[in-house]
């Protein structure tokens, strides 16, 4: 393994998905328990730039590496964890429990050779230990409110055993204390365990408290540091006057005027 | 009551269906959520312009449809795949060319459309024992194989893009999937015929679907109503004079109908 602890490595990063470009030159490096909050506007890019470090679009050969490794050469992807938008969109509400549903997190973990063992069964159950959702495991998972389903998806990820876990904007059509609690969740996971964690939100306010690192994304990197020092100037820049559709929140204009806890 | 098997024919037709009823809801309960049932029917279709060819050159009828829909299957995956399978139109494409080529072909080799009738609507009363020989070995690797592997087809079904980011080999999966539909579509038409194949493959599940709270459950539910459908089709073609293909589609018919009402109370 080369460059010791950096877990994601972007270097002028660039994409489009037809003429317009999307992203554009974008450099970061992700370190091993780092907790990075990226935030942006609507249609600023913040899904299309997980999607390329997760290989589900194509990134330009060379931009991107994982745990050390060329994307183009990584194998392992059960190390990396992902939690997509409106995770909710099962296929015409197909019954299923919330075992049932966090038992397909260990699929990328098994094989031919290495069917499902009690390994297996105890990340599970662990899964859901660390989510508190253990007594709904027998339910069915359109039984469960919007903030229990959301920590079933955490709990299916969860029992991927990932070691770097990418979540966009995973509190859609949740409460703010339950989008709190799950944001203190994450924060546990992240120091506890050590998990390296890429969070996409809607605005930085949210999660100022639980991130070691923010990144401004609208086409272009704004800012990348600690969430402190990311100004309020840059904020305006970031959303130029632009209204944000907090997924599940309605509308809200941005930036928020509460934001910005100062210079720590 | 148990007369009815005395008859050879009817000891094997009920051999098949069982065959079929198992087969079915196992490739249904994927298919179903994937919102594949029209693949299942263009499938059906280009199956039965395989046995129109395979009649003009005097080749075996089964073995050619399979082999023509295993090849659509995988080049219906392909272009699912990248895209250019814009769902209706393209499979509106191969349903209408599919019977159309089967039935000019049939004609040319100037057969009999008595023989076309049974591959439109099954033949399951005429069933051999040489069939089910083919048959239950193949039926037995499809439900292998679906077993095997059924925690990714669960994944790849249930959430595409997430079991693709932490490396399920879905487009894998997804091409094995098709082959099995592929599989699956030319046995059931040796049963209910190819005009009524995604009626045996959907239904089952769709009622299943509507009182299921687990994927076990919806699972063992669409096989208990598949194989209801199917003996009752047989009993009832039995008595009653009916065309079996028909009466098993209908008797699947009633019971989504009746499990729909049950659900829909509180
Ligand atoms: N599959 C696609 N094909 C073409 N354009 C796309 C596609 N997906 C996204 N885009 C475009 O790329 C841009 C960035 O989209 P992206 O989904 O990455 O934004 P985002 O920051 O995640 O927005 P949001 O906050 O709404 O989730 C948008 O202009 C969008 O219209
Ligand atoms: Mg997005």
């Amino acid at each position: 393994m080369p460059i010791g602890e950096a877990v994601i490595e972007i270097e002028d990063l660039s994409f489009s998905y037809g003429a317009e470009p999307v992203l554009e030159k974008i450099s970061l490096a992700v370190q091993r328990g780092d907790f990075l909050g990226v935030i942006g506007p609507n249609g600023g890019g913040k899904t299309t730039l997980l999607k390329l470090v997760l290989g589900l679009l194509p990134a330009p050969p060379g931009c991107v590496r994982l745990f050390g490794q060329p994307l183009e050469m990584f194998k392992e992807r059960a190390r990396v964890g992902y939690v997509r938008q409106r995770a909710l969109s099962l296929e015409q509400r197909f019954p299923a429990t919330v075992e049932e549903i966090v038992s397909l997190g260990r699929v990328p973990r098994l094989s031919r050779w290495r069917p499902w063992g009690s390994a297996d069964t105890r990340a599970v159950r662990a899964a859901l230990r660390a989510v508190e959702i253990e007594e709904l495991r027998e339910r069915s998972i359109w039984e469960l409110s919007g903030g229990q389903q959301q920590r079933a998806w955490l709990a299916r990820v969860l029992a991927q055993e990932p070691e770097l876990l990418l979540l966009d904007e995973p509190t859609t059509a949740v409460d703010p204390r339950a989008e709190a609690e799950f944001y203190g969740l994450l924060e546990k996971l992240n120091r506890e365990q050590g998990l390296t964690v890429v969070l996409v939100s809607h605005d930085l306010e949210t999660i100022a408290r639980q991130v070691t690192k923010i990144a401004c994304l609208n086409k272009r990197l704004l800012y990348y540091g600690v969430p402190e020092e990311c100004s309020h100037p840059i904020l305006e820049e970031l959303y130029a006057g632009k209204r944000v559709l907090h997924h599940g929140h309605g509308w809200a204009s941005s930036p928020s005027p509460s934001q910005g806890e100062g210079t720590g | 009551m148990f007369e009815i098997f005395d008859y050879e024919f009817m000891r094997l037709a009920f051999i098949g269906g069982t065959v079929v009823a198992i087969l079915a809801p196992t490739i249904g309960i994927f298919l179903v959520p994937r919102r594949y049932a029209l693949i299942g029917d263009g499938l059906g279709h280009i199956a039965f312009g395989g046995i129109g060819l395979a009649l003009f050159l005097k080749f075996e009828p089964t073995a050619t449809a399979l082999a023509i829909s295993i090849l659509a299957a995988l080049g219906i995956e392909r272009l699912r795949a990248t895209g250019r399978l814009s769902g209706d139109v393209a499979i509106a494409l191969f349903l209408s060319g599919g019977l159309a080529i089967g039935l000019i072909l049939a004609r040319l080799a100037k057969r009999s459309t008595d023989q076309l009738w049974t591959y439109l609507f099954g033949s399951i009363l005429t069933l051999k024992a040489e069939d089910l020989l083919w048959m239950i070995p193949l039926a037995l690797g499809v439900l292998a194989t679906v077993f095997l592997w059924r925690r990714e087809l669960l994944y790849s079904t249930l959430d595409e893009e997430t079991a693709r980011a932490s490396g399920v080999a879905v487009s894998g999966i997804n091409l094995l999937f098709v082959l099995l539909t592929a599989i699956t579509i030319v046995l059931s038409m040796t049963i209910v015929g190819l005009l009524l194949i995604s009626a045996l493959i959907v239904l089952p599940v769709a009622a299943a679907l509507q009182r299921a709270r687990s994927v076990r459950q919806a699972y063992l539910l669409a096989l208990l109503v598949s194989l209801i459908s199917v003996y009752l089709g047989l009993i009832g073609s039995y008595y009653l004079d009916t065309p079996p293909g028909p009466t098993i589609v209908l008797s699947a018919l009633g019971l989504f109908g009746g499990m729909s009402v049950i659900a829909g109370r509180p």
